[in-house]
């Protein structure tokens, strides 16, 4: 069991330098992209300074606390589109018959779909998460590695949700409009304040859509920590990873494979 | 005339063919109910505490919301990808040599879409605000056209500026991060919020630049309309529509001397 974690980490590692690198052949493009991500990031902390400005805390959310769930929720998404960039195309596999090229590889076929491609504008998006953190909480060891964790756990919820949303193409034909709603969801829940959603919001965004899990249970860790919550976080995102996969492999077996021969290079 | 018609028949197969592909704004028509339930929600809880903020109250804040959302979301970013694309991959060399002009088409072709996605987000943001916080404060139907002028400046003032953006790709490979930045200086034009709540000097400035015209101008028209705020942001609107308009004519110009297009 570790044996085989230990594979698919090293799997992981390496697309991940493979795109790394592939990347940096653009470096200008690269550049571009991961400072404009940034920028387009930071007007959104101009959206919230002028709201705070005209109203004091929103519920029991201050700016401090806005920022926070701004910085988990930026560097999840980055985390999670640098590490598994290709989660998004897997209804376009599956429907134009190109996950064979896949399945002929001894490796394990998720995540080697997932983590065959990689978003370079990702970087900007995880680079700014870091830079508020740091404007928020400074140079603080425990706090950081506490973030670190939540952008990782973010991170793989993020990719559990995209893989769940995806696999209904194997059922229903092309379900990529699904899985863009549910990303435009996750985003859109995550970043506002948890204050502003109540009865039946409040159960979806801890269930069917989860952003609850990627930025508000976080904050609740780090404003008073408490590891029987920091437990059950990891035993949730454990879980949501395990149904996704599990979800995946039953839909793979009603794959049908085209006739197209595709290369990958 | 007949330089002008070509381009409104452009405009209605464009129509045409968006009431055919409905799919593709489906999605669109629910992020936009979506967005505009999270500033419900938001908004609600923001004026718990007041009942006026910037001599703005709760249902004139959502009223203004839906038509600056309902602007930005139907307007979407169809220009800049079809024009940016089409330099990158060489498509435009197949549309220099046609009977018309480049931008001409391309701003009439994404209109009829435009339009249909208008229409329907229209009866979505307007059945969300009846439901929601009621008929908007102090509304005149009398003055119903001026609005809708407005608004139809608004989306071809976005559409020019988004060309502008797109033409970019002549000289950048990877021009997505200006297009962001553009849609994210709408912010400071009052995308989400009314100019009104700003600090001073950022509503100057913001006044100055042509994304107020896209935004603010527009939704304030509707939920506070006053005929000499209407004439001179209409005014503006229709200046910065010219001034744009000459501006891609120029970078169009200099892009299509730069141009490479290999094999065909």
């Amino acid at each position: 069991m570790l044996m085989e974690a230990r594979k698919y980490l090293r799997l992981i590692k390496d697309y991940f330098l493979l795109n790394l690198s592939a990347a940096m052949e653009y470096r200008a493009s690269f550049i571009i992209q991961v400072l404009g991500m940034a920028l387009n990031n930071a007007f959104f902390l101009f959206f919230w300074w002028i709201v705070f400005n005209n109203t004091g805390n929103i519920g029991n959310y201050s700016f401090r606390h806005v920022m926070t769930i701004w910085a988990i929720a930026s560097s999840a998404f980055g985390a999670a589109f640098i590490l598994f960039g290709n989660t998004r195309n897997i209804s376009n596999l599956i429907v134009q018959g190109e996950l064979d090229v896949y399945l002929l590889q001894p490796k394990n076929v998720l995540i080697n779909v997932i983590c065959s491609r990689s978003s370079a504008a990702s970087w900007g998006d995880l680079l700014y998460g870091f830079i508020v953190f740091f404007a928020v909480y400074g140079f603080n060891p425990g706090k950081l590695m506490l973030f670190t964790l939540f952008v990782v756990s973010g991170a793989l919820f993020i990719t559990s949700m995209l893989i769940i949303a995806h696999s209904f193409t194997f059922r229903m034909g092309n379900s990529s409009n699904i899985a863009n709603a549910v990303l435009e969801f996750l985003i859109s829940f995550s970043i506002y304040p948890e204050d502003i959603f109540k009865g039946y919001i409040k159960f979806i965004i801890y269930s069917v859509l989860p952003a609850g899990f990627i930025t508000f249970f976080p904050l609740r860790i780090m404003n008073e920590f408490k590891p029987v919550m920091l437990l059950a976080l990891l035993l949730i995102n454990t879980a949501y990873f395990i149904t996704a996969f599990i979800i995946f492999y039953r839909g793979l077996k009603k794959y049908e494979s085209g006739n197209l021969i595709t290369t990958r290079m | 005339m007949v330089k002008i018609k070509k381009y409104w028949t452009v405009f209605k197969i464009s129509i045409q063919n968006s009431l055919i592909y409905t799919s593709s704004f489906v999605t669109g028509l629910i992020f936009y109910a979506f967005i505009i339930f999270i500033f419900i929600n938001l908004w609600r809880v923001i004026y718990l505490k007041k009942e006026l903020i910037a001599g703005f109250t709760y249902n004139q804040v959502i009223w203004y919301c839906i038509v600056t959302e309902l602007i930005t979301i139907s307007t979407g970013g169809n220009i800049f990808r079809t024009i940016s694309n089409d330099i990158k991959n060489g498509a435009i060399g197949y549309n220099l040599n046609k009977p018309y002009n480049y931008i001409f088409y391309n701003i009439s072709n994404n209109m009829g879409n435009v339009v249909i996605r208008l229409f329907f987000n229209a009866i979505i943001g307007i059945a969300m605000g009846f439901i929601f916080v009621g008929r908007i404060q102090g509304f005149d139907v009398i003055y119903l056209p001026l609005m809708l002028i407005c608004i139809i400046s608004a989306i071809f003032l976005n559409l020019i500026l988004f060309s502008a953006v797109g033409l970019t790709a002549f000289w950048f490979e990877e021009n997505s991060a200006f297009f962001w930045i553009v849609q994210k200086v709408m912010f400071m034009g009052g995308l989400f919020f009314p100019l009104d709540m700003m600090p001073g000097w950022i509503r100057n400035i913001a006044l100055v630049l042509p994304f107020s015209y896209v935004t603010y101008a527009p939704a304030r028209t509707i939920v506070k309309f006053n005929p000499n705020d209407f004439s001179w942001m209409f005014l503006i609107q229709v200046t910065y529509i010219l001034v744009l308009l000459i501006l891609n004519m120029l970078i169009f110009r200099k892009g299509v001397k730069a141009i490479n297009v290999n094999g065909g």
